[in-house]
């Protein structure tokens, strides 16, 4: 499908302590509220916990760190994006605020970063945002 | 890397498979013209075996060798070539290529075949070029009139049951008008069915794209959902080929046979059981809410309830598989290793079809294995010493499975020399691994099971057979990582006999919830020993501190302690320095308090303290657990870590609990070693040597209902406790009941059977809920005293009433051994007490 569609892109347009963050739609299950976690003692900092969603264990990622932003606490506003099952295991990771699906025009570059108009767009590679983490813990 | 021992299966197997290829060919060497159709059938499924499983482990000679042969022999065995001289000679000589290539299976891809295979394809195709390349590719689909014209290939393609449709887009008006791509379109119709093949048709009127779409549904039901025309669907005709197959299946038997199985791939099957296991999660948060419910939504509730366990039940029975296709391999590794030493070793087989969870099955081949070596090797002993000790010449190993009391029952038995204690005991002396006095106190049994201690073998000398540093310390921690305990039998010069016991299954078990921290973890009931609660001043006098470590004094023994909340809290291994300070700083928070308790009481307050510690053991090793509060039981459904956190050594994964809240599993023996415990040294544990004899040994729940008296009931029974408010019991009658899960509960007041002290008044109660009784019923009791493991001689005579076993000293107090089941048959009798 992929290879059909990739000429334009959808992203979803997220914000992390007041930065704007874009993830493409085709990978995102859902979104959710109503954030609540149970910490796992010795995680990595990033990994905030679990969260159960209708049965399921959700894995919640918080990438706030690796983009040097502040960390915030879990509000009534706080937004869980939780990707899809083909992406990795289950997990989603934290947003302060959800604003809207964008549709960006085929770029030639595979740039992390994106201009819109007036501020410029982080792209969030979802495969990528747990790579690694396994060989951080002994 | 792939499992070594799944590779040597499959070399077993296709050395097998050849050897009978090999005697088929040999059989039609006289007359290869007149082959028997049954032996081609033969050894092409043996040829197509070892290519399927060639694949598996990515050994592509072998798989491509194998597959040459195939297609020329499914050519002979379709009749559309004839077997002679030359085809059997290159196939024979395929026999031994593949031969060649098992043997030094690792540099088997490297190897040069081609030569052979392309003899073997030129065989193949002589007088019938069209089938060569029907089996190798498919052939190109031809379109005449805009109509696909059927091949036999197409229609053997189509599923039982299955429509055949050819589907016409115009991929331009696709794009432009609807914006649907190609790719799309044919990930949207995999949804429905299966699309076969497809084909571009230039026409004047635009690109055509033709496809074949297999489906279950009817022509009605696809138009206006697969965005086609009516004139762009069009059924193609199959009758001919079914009747036609119905001709040839001249053994309907086996056909039918053929269809009662299925091969399904494991992931489908993963999914689908945790799928159950979440459906289960809704089922208990349901129930958990059924209070709420007016009568018809519970009646549904109630269905749910049982739809919920058959479901949950038939697809954990999709995942058993029979131990047998374990057991048969040791006919062979009996027969290889009694040929390299001389002796005769039969394999007796008996509960073969016994089912297991197969992610267990997958990790017994191991220790079973290594069990079955270990008798060859050291347990049936050379004929001629057999002969002189007068038992038969051949050894006999015996291979046993069984169902008993929910568990499965492994037996590894020989009839060789046995195991001396006396030499273990001078082993385990020599090794270092026990001191005299400790052994002492041990029973005979308890000598025995030192084998399986890290560092002790018993073998005289070292063989390439069972002496790979392999030892029965791996066979132990293997067997109880997946749940199952293991236990050595023996007597000198009769044999010795391995016994296993594991779950039926690993995804749903048996834990105790524990608070710490703030947050809800669970604990497997398996790797707990009992419960503990320890009040006021004892807290001051049974936990003691002892330079880099706190023991707690259980009845005789030291027990190490471990704090979960400091260990949680701590994400470095404990050092020896981060041990002395923790230890120091316990030490001073107890003096504190035992200051302000003191204080207390001389001020004549009696505010209660306490303090919980869980006896976890990780082998026979002990520890204690000291957690903030114990919360109850509940059968959880076991989901594993997230890949990114497998790495944590506390947790072996996660569970949904029953209202929804998420609980991580524990791992105590990852939280001994974080903890810094030394779990080979189970030096601090004095355990006072006991009469076995007349003991018996089982997990009780000891519960007290206001009166003096102190009541048992046997774990086993118990299917799970109950914390409930008195206000919500209803009452007909003299009966009581209460509603729990839908359903009313017959309550059962012990002071109304028997003739004990009546509970006091209180707002809240402990409801016992029996686990076999057919009537729905609970035992009311007022204190849960604890839970653990005794060793007790039972008294039958003092006191006989209905429902009770006998009573028992329990920690210097008479205890009523209660019987659940006879208990459960007592509710008649239960209100005639009260009219009395």
């Amino acid at each position: 499908m992929s290879s059909v569609k990739d000429s334009t892109r959808q992203v979803i347009a997220l914000r992390l302590s007041g930065r704007l963050f874009g993830i493409p739609v085709q990978d995102i299950k859902e979104v959710n509220s109503d954030v609540c976690i149970v910490p796992v003692p010795h995680a990595p900092a990033e990994i905030r916990g679990y969260m159960n969603i209708r049965g399921q264990i959700l894995l919640v990622v918080d990438i706030r760190g690796r983009y040097g932003l502040q960390e915030q606490p879990i509000d009534s506003k706080t937004r869980l994006i939780v990707f899809k099952n083909t992406v990795d295991e289950p997990f989603g990771i934290l947003a302060d605020q959800v604003d809207d699906i964008l549709t960006l025009p085929p770029s030639e570059s595979d740039s992390e970063v994106y201009p819109l108009a007036d501020e410029l767009m982080i792209l969030i590679e979802a495969r990528s945002i747990l790579s690694g983490y396994e060989h951080t813990i002994q | 890397m792939h499992d070594l021992s799944l590779l040597d299966e499959f070399l077993a197997e296709s050395r097998d498979h050849l050897e009978q290829v090999e005697r088929d060919f040999m059989a039609m060497q006289d007359s290869p013209q007149q082959a028997d159709p049954e032996r081609i059938n033969r050894i092409f499924r043996a040829v197509h075996t070892v290519k399927g499983s060639s694949g598996f482990f990515g050994l592509i000679r072998i798989g491509a060798l194998a597959h040459a042969m195939e297609s020329l022999l499914d050519h002979v065995r379709s009749g559309t070539l004839a077997m002679d001289r030359a085809r059997l000679d290159a196939l024979l000589a395929g026999v031994d290529a593949l031969n060649a290539l098992l043997a030094d299976v690792h540099n088997s891809n490297s190897m040069d075949t081609q030569e052979l295979e392309r003899q073997l394809q030129k065989l193949a195709s002589v007088g019938s070029k069209d089938h060569t390349q029907a089996s190798t590719q498919p052939a190109p689909l031809s379109i005449q009139d805009g109509k696909i014209a059927l091949t036999p290939e197409i229609k053997s393609a189509v599923p039982a049951g299955h429509h055949l449709f050819q589907l016409s887009y115009n991929l331009q008006e696709m794009e432009t008008s609807r914006s649907i791509g190609a790719v799309s379109l044919i990930e949207y119709l995999q949804k429905m069915g299966t699309v076969l093949d497809g084909i571009l048709e230039n026409v004047d009127t635009g690109l055509y794209y033709h496809l074949l779409f297999a489906t279950v549904l009817e022509r009605e039901f696809l138009l206006g959902s697969i965005h086609a025309e009516d004139s762009a669907i069009v059924e193609l005709q199959l009758k001919e080929q079914t009747e036609k197959t119905v001709c040839k299946e001249n053994a309907p038997i086996a056909s039918s046979k053929t269809e009662a199985f299925l091969k399904v791939r494991v992931d489908v099957l993963d999914r689908l059981m945790s799928l159950a296991g979440e459906l289960v999660l809704v089922r208990n948060q349901q129930l958990m809410l059924a209070d709420d419910f007016e009568g018809s939504a519970r009646s549904t509730l109630q269905q749910l309830d049982v739809v919920t366990n058959e479901l949950q039940e038939s697809i954990m029975r999709t995942r058993m598989q029979p131990i047998g296709s374990v057991f048969s391999r040791f006919h062979r590794v009996a027969r290889e290793i009694g040929q390299k030493m001389g002796k005769e070793i039969q394999v007796l087989i008996s509960g073969a079809d016994v089912e297991l969870d197969k992610n267990i099955l997958e990790a017994l081949i191991d220790p079973l294995t290594h069990m079955v070596r270990n008798s060859c090797d050291h347990g049936i002993e050379a004929p001629a010493d057999r002969k002189a000790l007068g038992k038969t010449p051949a050894g006999t190993i015996r291979l046993e499975a069984f169902h008993e009391g929910g568990q499965i029952h492994i037996l590894v038995a020989d009839d060789g020399r046995g195991i001396a204690s006396a030499a273990v005991r001078r082993k385990a002396l020599e090794k270092g691994l026990r001191s005299e006095d400790e052994m002492q106190a041990m029973s005979e049994q308890e000598v025995l099971n030192l084998v399986f201690l890290p560092g002790f073998s018993t073998a005289q000398k070292v063989t390439d057979m069972s002496g790979r540093g392999v030892g029965m310390d791996v066979v132990k921690t293997t067997i109880e990582k997946n749940g199952g305990v293991v236990e050595l039998q023996s007597k000198e010069g009769e044999g010795s006999t391995f016994r296993l016991r594991l779950p039926l299954t690993m995804a749903i078990i048996p834990s105790m919830i524990v608070e710490s921290n703030g947050q809800r973890l669970a604990i497997p009931q398996i790797s707990l020993e009992e419960l503990v609660g320890i009040y006021d001043q004892d807290i001051f006098d049974q936990i003691e501190s002892a330079d880099d470590k706190e023991v707690y004094r259980l009845r005789n023994s030291l027990l190490p302690l471990v704090e979960l909340n400091a260990v949680l809290n701590h994400p470095e291994p404990f050092s020896e320095s981060f041990r002395r300070e923790l230890t120091e700083k316990h030490r001073q928070e107890r003096t504190a308090a035992k200051l302000r308790y003191t204080n207390q009481i001389a001020n004549g307050i009696t505010e209660k303290i306490s303090s919980c510690i869980a006896v976890v053991k990780v082998g026979k090793f002990r520890y204690g657990l000291r957690v903030d509060r114990i919360l109850g039981t509940e059968e959880i459904v076991v989901k594993a870590m997230h890949r990114s956190l497998k790495g944590l050594p506390l947790f072996t994964g996660a569970t949904v609990l029953g209202d929804g809240d998420i609980a991580l599993i524990l791992d105590v023996a990852g939280i001994a070693r974080h903890a810094g415990l030394r779990l080979e040294l189970p030096a601090l544990n004095h355990q006072s040597p006991e009469i076995e004899s007349n003991l018996t040994e089982e997990s009780l729940l000891i519960f007290r209902n206001g009166g003096s008296e102190q009541f048992a009931l046997t774990m086993q029974s118990m299917r799970r406790i109950e914390r409930i408010a008195m206000s919500s019991i209803q009452r007909i009658g003299n009966q009581e009941f209460y509603p729990i899960a839908g359903q009313l509960l017959h309550i059962v007041r012990i002071d109304r059977i028997l003739d004990v002290q009546q509970a006091p008044d209180s707002e809240e109660m402990f409801l016992l809920l029996p686990n076999k009784s057919t009537e729905l019923y609970g035992i009311l009791c007022h204190q849960i005293a604890d839970v653990q493991s005794f060793r007790y001689q039972l008294d039958t005579h003092t006191l006989i009433a209905p429902g009770v076993r006998g009573v028992t000293q329990i920690d210097n107090h008479l205890t009523i051994l209660l019987d659940a089941d006879e208990l459960s048959k007592q509710p008649p009798k239960a209100s005639a007490h009260v009219q009395r």
